[in-house]
């Protein structure tokens, strides 16, 4: 007689589960995610130096990280920004990872 | 008929099917030597092509962490490798080096910022370094050792940060695909 309750309860977890570590993105993929979108563009000219800043999320329960674009920025020594985009990558709602990547001088 | 309750637990039979499913999803993750989209980006100007690999890690070393990811545009004859310490005790680098077997380059870098990331010092650098050199280096055969990636302290020996060969061995194959990307793509 427990059986259809035990299975009922798994399901509810497995529902629960399915939105757990999610990350901000244009699209969704439930099993799997890994898309680049754009952020921001700005009026300023050339862009030879690229850096990145990144955020992660396990399971919904940890997320940790700078995802800045200032932290991007001066990882690669940018000071003036010429586009900024994003890349999102998440599998099974298991783990999440969220990349700013700027581009500027 | 069949009153059994489509609540019930999954027979063997689902188990499978489960097992089948993870099997073949994850099976695209196992050829990770061929899969580098996820690993760079690309822009594409007037005068080619720039390319950024993301963040690499998995480098050990005895007194800290160190990560390093690589620029190169398609008409330079370098790689910008900018690199992050995160030490306990900070470590005054003014030049870095690159070891696999025989092969030994030595090359300036700059520093880009230091700051406190909790009870670590966090130090950022930037070096310019030969692209053939590069090359040859991040294809360092696993018979010859893993190769190693040394800052130089001024006033004591080098720090050596080394990946495991398993580690290397795929992320070797991985930057091949990337680096023959970018030779194809330069300018005629």
């Amino acid at each position: 007689m427990k059986r259809p309750f035990v299975s009922l309860g798994v399901a509810c977890a497995a529902l629960l589960m399915t939105s757990c570590a999610q990350v901000k993105s244009p699209l969704t993929g439930f099993i799997y995610t890994d898309l680049k979108a754009p952020m921001a563009v700005t009026d300023n000219t050339g862009s030879s130096k690229v850096g990145t800043s990144e955020a992660q999320s396990i399971l919904g329960i940890l997320a940790t990280g700078d995802a800045s674009i200032e932290s991007a920025a001066k990882s690669a020594g940018i000071t003036k920004i010429h586009h900024v985009d994003e890349h999102v990558s998440g599998i099974l709602g298991i783990i999440a990872k969220y990349k700013v990547v700027v581009y500027g001088e | 008929m069949n009153n059994r309750s489509i609540l019930a637990i999954p027979t063997r039979g689902t188990h499978w099917a489960f097992l089948l499913f993870f099997l073949t999803f994850f099976s695209g993750s196992v050829a990770v030597g061929q899969r580098v989209g996820h690993l760079f980006v690309s822009k594409t100007d007037t005068a080619g092509t720039l390319y950024y690999i993301y963040s690499i890690d998995g480098f050990k070393g005895e007194t800290g962490r160190m990560d390093f990811d690589l620029t190169r545009h398609s008409t330079w004859e370098h790689f910008v490798v900018r690199f992050t310490l995160l030490e306990k005790e900070r470590s005054e680098v003014d030049s870095l080096r690159l070891v696999c077997g025989a092969l030994r380059a030595t090359v300036p870098v700059r520093r880009l910022f230091v700051e406190r990331k909790g009870a670590r010092w966090k130090q950022r650098y930037e070096a310019e370094v030969d692209a053939d050199l590069l090359t040859r280096w991040t294809q360092c055969p696993v018979a010859d050792g893993v190769p190693r990636f040394s800052p130089v302290a001024s006033r004591s020996t080098a720090l050596d940060f080394r990946p495991g060969r398993g580690a290397w061995k795929r992320l070797s194959g991985q930057l091949r695909v990337i680096m023959d990307l970018i030779e194809l793509n330069k300018p005629g």
